[in-house]
């Protein structure tokens, strides 16, 4: 049983699901023994491919989640927002602040062991696309990037102040300051 | 008042044999009142495969009480007594099927002089929500002659018009490339309301939304939040999470997003208007969208002053097919379910509402 919601929970990494969008994860349930076998699995792979894992843990057994150590969750989860294809995962950007999605929350839960990784995306301009309506135009209204959602993790976990502004030029702005802090 | 041609068919006291038909299609409002023994696209699809005179014995022997139709002489309606029941019960889709099924041109002009404005408006949306082109283009002329009567502008006559105009535009139509792309349909709605006829302090958006799988009619809303307040045909008041207002583009604080423009009485603009770009990498989907311009505050704050239905369907290359975008005076039973479950969510468990301090919507009118 253990492993095939591993299983799915891995496919559901690899066809890069959201978490919404994955049975797998909104159905997971662990006794002590499976959810072993899965934060080893996480151990074990580190990276990206254990994302739809590593959430499923944080969700149905907190426990075994929080032992993980928190360079582990991070590197799982900065990996993760690296390959995102949709982001409503990590919630949404807007002038006046935004809203942390899960992974988001999962991420800033990780403190300073993500600072590293996320500066490595603060210049990678790719398109961030979501999954939507509303939330569709905001990510075509304001031209989202994925390093506008890597600056927003990294000033939080920095405790600075993060901006939004609708330009992207602004954010780029923003960014460079960022970096040269 | 112009009237139609008086079909054969004169028999007005004939009793039920009717088997109900099959379901709804996905595409077609679901009914709300779960005693009516068929649908009036149940009734079209009986219409349509065995003729009006099957029809009017379905509809003919419905009980006033709602209990399952029977094949007994006590168990019949008279077309006048089927015609008010429905009025009374403010079922517009069951009175449009009436009047376009079991009435002579003659006498459903007749009934249609007895209705007053916002009735005339909401039988006009039904009929074209429900009936054929053709029964709804003969209800709409018997409809929009009756508003003539009533001393509506025959510019105000057509649907959404009565408080202005609806229109919509669509922007930028884009495919998606499976694995590598999202599909995208941008468009923008906007609503310039006739200032006389607004008894508006403000105007903005309320929007349904209904994503399901094509064929299976599936809910394929990847947000657990919005699938627990899903109507039965699976929509919901399409917000994200965070927002506490179930209005379109309003933030928190009651200001406008990027995506909303708010009319607002002496604040110089023209019009209100709203954008929207959906958007997703979900093969074999429809994408169903009900938008609303209704009154946000002012003496007549929850009327609804026209709607526009629209959306897309997209195929397994996530190639996207437009739908029509069709006007109408008001809101869907499904919207007004929609709004209703809502609220309903918004007293809810504080975990399971999109925003801790989710508002109310008001109730429509």
């Amino acid at each position: 049983m253990s492993g095939t919601l591993v299983d799915r929970l891995l496919q559901d990494s690899r066809d890069r699901l959201l978490l919404g969008q994955s049975e797998a994860y909104q159905d997971a349930a662990f006794d002590p023994e499976s959810a072993r076998e899965a934060a080893d699995v996480v151990r074990r792979l580190g990276d990206a491919r254990a994302y739809h894992v590593l959430m499923a843990l944080r969700s149905a057994a907190p426990e075994t989640y929080e032992a993980l150590p928190a360079d582990l969750r991070a590197a799982v989860l900065v990996d993760a927002l690296r390959h995102a294809f949709q982001f409503n995962d990590w919630g949404y950007l807007e002038p006046g602040g935004g809203y942390d999605g899960p992974a988001a929350a999962a991420l800033l839960e990780t403190g300073e062991s993500a600072a590293g990784a996320l500066r490595s995306l603060l210049d990678d301009d790719e398109k961030a696309q979501m999954t939507g309506s509303e939330i569709a135009e905001f990510a075509r209204l304001y031209r989202y990037r994925r390093k506008d959602f890597a600056y927003r993790y990294l000033s939080l976990l920095l405790g600075r102040r993060p901006e939004f502004d609708a330009d992207p030029e602004a954010r780029d702005r923003a960014i460079a300051e960022l970096t040269a802090a | 008042m112009p009237r139609g041609r008086v079909p054969a068919e004169e028999d007005r006291t004939v009793q039920a044999t009717a088997e109900p038909p099959a379901e709804e299609p996905a595409e077609r409002q679901d009914r709300p009142d779960a005693r009516a023994p068929m649908s009036p696209s149940g009734l079209l699809a009986l219409q349509q495969s065995a003729g009006n005179a099957a029809v009017q014995r379905a509809i003919l022997a419905r009980n006033g009480d709602g209990a399952t139709a029977t094949a007994t002489p006590s168990g019949a309606k008279t077309p006048d007594q089927a015609f008010a029941d429905a009025l009374a019960a403010k079922d517009f889709d069951k009175l449009a099927v009436i009047l376009n099924s079991v009435f002579t041109w003659s006498d459903a002009g007749d009934e249609i002089d007895t209705l007053d404005e916002d009735q005339c408006r909401r039988l006009d949306d039904a009929a074209r929500r429900v009936l054929p082109a053709a029964g709804a283009a003969r209800i709409a002329i018997f409809a929009r002659a009756r508003l003539g009567e009533l001393g509506v502008d025959e510019a105000k006559q057509a649907p959404g018009a009565g408080y202005g105009e609806m229109e919509m535009e669509v922007i930028k139509v884009t495919d998606g490339d499976p694995g590598k792309k999202s599909y995208e349909y941008s468009m923008k709605i906007k609503f310039t309301p006739d200032e006389a006829a607004c008894d508006a302090d403000s105007i903005a958006f309320i929007q349904r939304v209904r994503l399901v799988d094509t064929k299976t009619g599936a809910n394929k809303d990847w947000d657990q939040v919005n699938r627990e307040r899903a109507t039965t045909r699976q929509s919901s008041i399409d917000r994200i999470p965070g927002k506490e207002q179930g209005w379109y583009g309003v933030a928190n604080d009651l200001k406008d997003q990027g995506n909303l423009q708010t009319w607002v009485r002496g604040g110089g603009m023209k019009e209100a208007w709203m954008t929207d770009a959906p958007g997703a990498a979900i093969p074999n989907t429809t994408w169903e969208f009900e938008t609303a311009a209704v009154s946000r505050s002012g003496p007549d704050a929850g009327t609804v002053y026209g709607v526009i239905t629209w959306g897309f369907t997209v195929d397994d290359k996530l190639k996207v097919s437009g739908m029509p975008n069709l006007t109408f005076n008001k809101p869907t039973s499904d919207f007004s379910a929609a709004v209703a479950a809502w609220n309903k969510q918004a007293k809810g468990p504080a975990a399971k509402r999109t925003a801790p301090n989710q508002k109310d919507l008001p109730a429509l009118q």
